[in-house]
């Protein structure tokens, strides 16, 4: 309080503004992941639950689509309506939703087992290893996550670099210099900030691109638009894929280890 | 032309053992029938010889039989002297041309041997109906075809047994080369399509045989090959290429011409025939998911060992698909369902041994753990492919196989044992996926993501504004702690709010003499700040100066009358009273509110100045 009262008027009502900022940036964040969390809306998740303990998949199934259709959704949500459909036999489905929980739920190892078990199972090509380090970062957290977190790192930062500005010889030690231990800080915040950043931006970019899961038991892909096209391979029931172009009725689709061809729509549905 | 006199020596000295010794006795009197083949088809030919040692007298006679047309094509003799003993040997070379089906016996025919009859063995000769492999006259039956050219003395055709086909589908292909007054010389350099419509296996000498066609003799030889098309569509297959050494029978020029009669001239030829071949690609109708990729006629059988285990320890489960078809690049056949195994994947084993034939045979071997004790048995396997001739896909089944699988007490520890390995493992045998969620978790309502939200991003400001609002802070201090005409301007209206509050404090405390000079001070300062004039020895001439500043006269009055004031008490001695002292005070903090006031108009001003000469330029404009 002492140190607050050594300011003079208009440096403690900066430092107020910062806190106040920096307060309000978190509570309007925290805000924005609205919860719906009513034990109303969570009811149908419990009755599902039961009916999948009992062995109904198909009528937890129906409870769980019904909950999800309605617009309110969660992970765990996603999740246990691909581990319904996997109990029912349609492993392309049970990997859509495991997708969708994905980008939810993305750190979560019950999830991550099952999607690898289920493309395992598919019999899904793995891709190179920078593949799989894209896939990693991408799936590390929510990009809401790492936007919060960045946003942290952004006004510590800033409130950092506010202070040095204003309090120059408390920052400098006689010879002039920036004293070791806010170089320091300086940099770790700095280089946290662009990790965060750079991975915030990978995983937007894995989410807003347009991707699909093949929920037939197979389909061709060929080289060409049409069916009497040369065949290049096959896809298999389960096997996720990004889409890089549409024709008609017909997708351009890039598989992990980035071979390239056309297959009818019917045969996938979009993430 | 010592190579001559050579030969021409050893002529003589074989004619003279031939004359000498011909009418000696020999050690054997025996006459034999040998046949190329016992089995052949309507229209084949097959070449059968009588060998008669020490051959006298005529031909044997060899009638024709019902349904076996049989031709003469001549004898050959040769002599052998060994150990000082002497024999002859006399074969006579005959061809059958099967005209009808059925058994046959070929001899016994009586020759003279030794000066006595003697009579030949006999052979069976069994005639099948169908396609004829081969035909002397060059009349195409069944798939061969018409060898049509033949002038020449080396030509050949091939042929397949079908026209219509299926992508991938392996077909065998015959090559039948005629060689007439030539020899082929080693084997041959190339026999193939050269078509990147289809790929063709190196074909592989089958048989040998004597056909006469247009009354010429040819030697006859069939290769088979494997021919897989790898386009779909109608094309044109052939004609096929040959590339062979041939050695030709040279011309003599003369009876002493001794050379060996023969020149080698590498050639090549083309078949005398193509064929049209419509290739289709593979059904999509009716395609099972688990396709192995076979086209052809497969069989199945699977075999397990050991078939009594503990739980936990694995079973070898080996299959071996057999037939006709793509058995080297066939996918594993799978189980039926295997629940209760954790199954490894199938891996192909390399046919060797005797009897094996890689193209006819595929053989797997896979590794079943058998994790329930409950189980009895293997399931079925199960191989789907292509049958090219009925044009569908079938599947090829095994019976399960019967196993005895005993509880095992350590399993559940043996399978955790070996850490990583062991839970890869376990991940990779996925017994089931993890269970579902007791609890919902963060319910969202149509989530929106930040990265789409205006308000995130102006929130991102606070941090760059506060920065901007930092840096002008810092700068303002700067500059007020400079020692420059415009800080020490910037200074003087806080200083002069300063001496004045002292004023006040020496005008309460009745220190009027104080009170004069702090007065005087913070006048003298404000001024000489303000408008950078040195405030030491100030008088009331400073008006002139301040007057070419611009300055309205009426505050200039009033600086004048506070200077005429201040010479007034400091040079008459008049001391102040409160009222007077009053006054003063007001008189100067009324010179620099009026002086304050008049900076403010004057920044204005010029502030409006520039706004409307910029008004008039966007005016203009």
């Amino acid at each position: 309080m002492a140190k607050i009262n050594s300011l003079n008027p208009f440096q403690q009502i900066f430092c107020l503004f910062i806190a106040v900022s920096l307060l309000f940036g978190l509570a309007a964040i925290t805000l924005g992941e609205e919860s719906l969390n009513s034990k109303n809306l969570q009811a149908p998740f419990y009755e599902a639950n039961a009916y999948y303990q009992k062995g109904q998949y198909q009528k937890a199934l129906e409870l769980y689509l019904q909950m999800a259709s309605s617009g309110n959704i969660s992970g765990n949500l996603y999740y246990n309506i691909g581990n319904s459909y996997f109990k029912l036999g349609q492993k392309g489905k049970a990997v859509l939703y495991y997708e969708k929980a994905q980008q939810l739920i993305p750190g979560d190892a019950d999830l991550r087992a099952n999607l690898a078990y289920v493309k395992e199972k598919a019999g899904e090509q793995q891709g190179s290893w920078q593949y799989q380090l894209y896939h990693y970062l991408a799936y590390l957290a929510t990009a809401n996550q790492l936007l919060v977190i960045g946003s942290v790192f952004f006004f510590l930062l800033g409130a950092i670099v506010i202070y040095m500005v204003l309090f120059p010889k408390k920052i400098r030690n006689g010879e002039d210099r920036i004293k070791p231990l806010w170089f320091s800080g300086l940099s770790v915040v700095g280089v946290l900030l662009l990790l965060t950043v750079f991975v915030a931006m990978v995983t937007i970019i894995e989410q807003t691109q347009p991707r699909a899961v093949m929920i037939q038991e197979s389909a061709d892909v060929r080289f060409e638009p049409n069916s009497t096209a040369t065949l290049y391979y096959q896809l298999k029931e389960g096997a996720s894929v990004d889409i890089v172009g549409e024709k008609d009725d017909w997708l351009l689709i890039k598989r992990p280890d980035g071979k390239r061809g056309w297959v009818e729509q019917k045969y996938l549905e979009k993430i | 032309m010592k190579r001559r006199l050579r030969q021409f020596i050893f002529i003589i000295i074989s004619g003279c053992i031939l004359l000498g010794l011909g009418g000696l006795p020999g050690w054997a009197a025996e006459a034999n029938i040998q046949i190329e083949a016992e089995r052949i088809s309507v229209g084949d030919i097959v070449q059968f010889r009588i060998i008669v040692d020490s051959f006298s007298g005529n031909q044997p006679e060899v009638n024709q039989l019902d349904g076996l047309k049989i031709d003469y094509l001549g004898s050959s003799s040769s002599f052998q002297l060994i150990n000082g003993q002497r024999s002859s040997t006399q074969v006579f070379t005959y061809v059958i041309t099967a005209v009808k089906p059925g058994a046959y016996t070929i001899g016994p025919y009586e020759v003279t041997s030794g000066g006595k009859r003697i009579s030949t063995n006999t052979v069976k000769l069994t005639v099948a109906r169908g396609s004829a492999s081969t035909n002397a006259s060059g009349n195409s039956q069944g798939a061969a075809p018409n060898p049509g050219k033949t002038d020449s003395q080396l030509f050949f055709t091939f042929s397949i047994p079908k026209t219509k086909i299926y992508l991938g589908e392996k077909i065998p292909v015959k090559f039948r080369i005629y060689v007439g007054d030539v020899r082929i010389n080693g084997p041959l350099r190339s026999l193939d399509f050269n078509q990147s419509e289809v790929l063709l296996d190196t074909p592989v000498k089958s048989s040998e045989s004597d056909v006469t066609i247009d009354g010429q003799l040819y030697r006859m030889t069939e290769f088979t090959g494997t021919l897989s098309p790898v386009k779909t569509g109608a094309f044109t297959l052939g004609p096929a290429k040959m590339v062979c050494d041939v050695m030709v029978r040279k011309r003599v020029s003369s009876f002493f011409d001794f050379d060996d009669g023969y020149v080698r001239r590498t050639v090549q030829i083309d078949s005398n025939n193509s064929a049209k071949l419509n290739v289709l690609p593979l059904p999509n109708t009716g395609r099972p998911a688990a396709f192995s990729g076979g086209i052809g006629r497969f069989q199945l059988s699977a075999s397990a060992g050991p078939t009594e285990v503990l739980q936990g320890d694995p079973i070898t489960l080996k299959m071996t698909v057999t037939g006709s078809g793509n058995c080297k690049t066939i996918m594993p056949p799978r189980l039926a369902t295997a629940d209760g195994f954790k199954v490894y994947d199938a891996q192909r084993k390399e046919n060797s041994g005797p009897g094996v034939n890689p193209e006819n045979e595929a053989t797997f071997e896979q590794v079943l753990i058998p994790l329930d004790p409950k189980l009895k048995q293997i399931s079925p396997l199960v191989l789907s492919y292509f049958d090219p001739d009925a044009g569908v896909y079938r599947e090829a089944r095994t019976a399960p196989i019967r196993v005895t699988v005993k509880p095992n007490p350590n399993f559940n520890t043996a399978a955790t044992l070996s850490g990583a390995t062991a839970s890869e493992e376990d991940e990779q045998l996925g017994q089931d996926i993890i269970y579902i969620k007791d609890h919902p978790g963060q319910m969202q309502f149509n989530p929106k993501p930040l990265y789409g939200e205006t308000w995130f991003w102006l929130l991102q400001l606070i941090p760059v504004i506060g920065l901007l609002g930092a840096f002008c802070y810092r700068k303002n201090q700067e500059l007020l702690l400079a020692d420059t005409p415009e800080s020490r301007a910037l200074r003087a209206t806080n200083k002069a709010s300063q001496r004045l509050k002292t004023a006040r404090e020496l005008k309460e405390g009745r220190q009027f003499t104080e009170l004069l000079e702090e007065l005087h001070l913070t006048i003298r300062q404000y001024l000489g700040e303000k408008f950078n004039l040195p405030a030491a020895g100030m008088t009331v001439k400073v008006v002139e100066v301040l007057e070419t500043k611009g300055i309205p006269a009426a505050i200039l009055e009033q600086i004048k009358a506070y200077f005429e004031r201040y010479d007034y008490y400091c040079f008459t001695g008049t001391t102040l009273n409160p009222d007077t002292a009053q006054e003063l005070w007001d008189q100067v903090e009324g010179i620099i509110i009026g002086l304050e006031n008049w900076k403010k108009s004057k920044v204005k001003s010029k502030a409006g100045k520039t706004l409307s000469t910029r008004g008039e330029i966007h005016g203009k404009n």
